[in-house]
């Protein structure tokens, strides 16, 4: 405790980052406090430097300010064609209601539910679109759906312990170009926590050994499509955005008189709410309209040559 | 330190852009004019402007922990504070063989704030209990869309002058953030471990 208050913690944080094996308690104090001088006068030094002119700085901020009020001319043309009853423009969160929008359980439970066969109603659409997004235009043609479940047991091969569980498992055959293929789809989803020790190279054993004759999809679900830490070097988890996952199921058409349509909405609009982080009411002069643009452009299917600029 | 850093205040007057150029991993310039002469300013402004946030918050630290150190054991996380933005100690009751409360400051972007705030294990349920044992004595801020367990302590505003030339006096902000803070007591410090102590999650 002595030496954490002679020393400053921001030196010692950077210490640790450029030698993380120096071992600073056995280091003699007064070195520590030399070096500590050392580094504060480099910083101070570095702070002084313009990195770029105050007119430069000025110039930056004129071209970030018209770059943004283009983006905020477009985001007023696309809420005008947003339908009223979509999900951007919906007051419900699902989950927002109890407290719950980033409760990852909530999430996937949910997920699970929505992607089977249930009183929803959706039959698989939902699923299906998913896996043609995830397959990135092939045209597949879901024939079998055996089972879609969450929190499916993972164990570890001939220990029989648990390694875990699956957020979501689902399996089943789809036809491709004439041909039948078996397929399984896993979807580990992280809103605030992070990935366990090791967590997704042990779910990728388990796949080695469980999912051959496959096609394995692998899916690492969050909020802004961060890569995996923890998957074998051998095994490619694919990135999904939680807005992404939100585009695909807002393109499924023809849901309007199924049982589940509004509980769907209200499950999207949390999504959107909580997990994106759009606001409860958009503003078209937002300060903030770009990742609201790049929805828009999804779910409306807005192309480059109808976009135009400016 | 006299002044905010006018780096910083740029990063926060932008930060929707510095977002999207700055900190994503494959900037997206569509429709950005001069995109590589704006990519390469934006990039010494970032790395400026998250030295200068460093240096902010290490100033903060200092009150702080002279009054956690006062009333409790207090240990500062070793973070890199230019990725971060966020200050962090573990501190807990000075009798106590291990801390299991952690409090600290975060720079938010969206609300252009310093935000104070306390987390201890035991979700929605030690909140509830935290803002119950400090009573009126600090400001709750809500809907913070935290992770649970945390209350914010308070939103403090960093005004961001209308021309980037002009400067933001720091000593005001580093005072609320020590106000935030000065409430605690060694009692309240050995109520909010009892929590942490007694969990069930929520």
């Amino acid at each position: 405790m002595a030496m954490q208050t002679q020393i400053s913690a921001a030196f010692l944080a950077d210490l640790d980052i450029i030698c993380p094996k120096a071992d600073v308690g056995g280091l003699p104090l007064a070195f520590l406090k030399d070096l500590d001088g050392a580094y504060a006068y480099a910083r101070a030094s570095s702070m002084r430097q313009s990195v770029i002119s105050m007119a430069d700085l000025n110039s930056l901020a004129e071209d970030l300010s018209t770059w943004r009020r283009d983006y905020q001319q477009r985001l007023q043309k696309y809420l005008a064609k947003l339908p009223s009853d979509d999900p951007l423009r919906g007051q419900v969160s699902l989950f927002g209601t109890m407290d719950y929008g980033r409760l990852e359980t909530a999430h996937t439970r949910t997920l699970a539910w929505l992607l089977d066969k249930k009183e929803h109603g959706f039959d698989y659409q939902l699923l299906e679109a998913l896996l043609r997004h995830l397959l990135n235009g092939r045209q597949i043609r879901l024939t079998q759906v055996d089972q879609v479940v969450s929190e499916y047991s993972v164990d570890r091969g001939l220990a029989r312990t648990e390694a875990g569980r699956f957020d979501i498992l689902a399996k089943g055959r789809w036809k491709e170009k004439g041909k039948v293929v078996a397929w399984l789809l896993v979807i580990e989803a992280k809103i605030d926590a992070e990935e366990g020790e090791e967590q997704l190279s042990q779910y990728d054993d388990w796949l080695m050994r469980h999912a051959q004759q496959t096609e394995v999809l692998r899916v690492f679900l969050t909020p802004d499509g961060r890569e995996p830490r923890t998957n074998s070097a051998k095994c490619k988890w694919q990135t999904l955005k939680f807005v992404e996952l939100a585009s695909v199921f807002r393109h499924v058409s023809g849901l309007q008189d199924t049982p589940g349509y509004h509980f769907l909405r209200y499950y999207l609009t949390g999504v959107l709410r909580e997990i994106c982080g759009y606001p409860a009411s958009i503003s078209p002069d937002s300060a903030s309209p770009y990742s609201l643009v790049d929805y828009l452009k999804s779910v409306l299917n807005v192309g480059e040559t109808e976009e135009g600029h400016g | 330190m006299a002044s905010l850093g006018n780096y910083m205040l740029f990063y926060l007057k932008y930060a929707a852009e510095m977002e999207r150029l700055y900190e994503a991993e494959k900037p997206k310039v569509d429709g950005l004019p001069n995109p590589d002469q704006v990519l390469k300013q934006i990039k010494l402004v970032g790395d400026t402007a998250n030295r200068e946030v460093a240096e902010f918050l290490e100033f903060c630290a200092l009150g702080i922990e002279a009054h956690f150190h006062a009333i409790s054991d207090v240990k500062r996380v070793r973070n890199n504070l230019e990725k971060t933005w966020q200050l962090d100690f573990w501190v807990g009751p000075k009798d106590a063989t291990d801390r299991r409360i952690e409090i600290g400051v975060n720079i938010d972007l969206n609300l252009v704030a310093l935000i104070p705030w306390i987390w201890c294990r035991g979700g929605r349920r030690a909140e509830a209990e935290m803002v119950r044992i400090m009573g009126g004595r600090i400001k709750h801020c809500k809907s913070l869309g935290w992770e649970s367990g945390t209350v914010g302590l308070d939103e403090i505003k960093i005004p961001l002058p209308a021309r980037l030339e002009d400067s933001v006096e720091c000593d005001p902000l580093v005072a609320q953030v020590r106000h935030a803070f000065a409430a605690f007591t060694e009692q309240d410090i050995a109520a909010i471990n009892g929590i942490a102590s007694n969990r069930g999650e929520a």
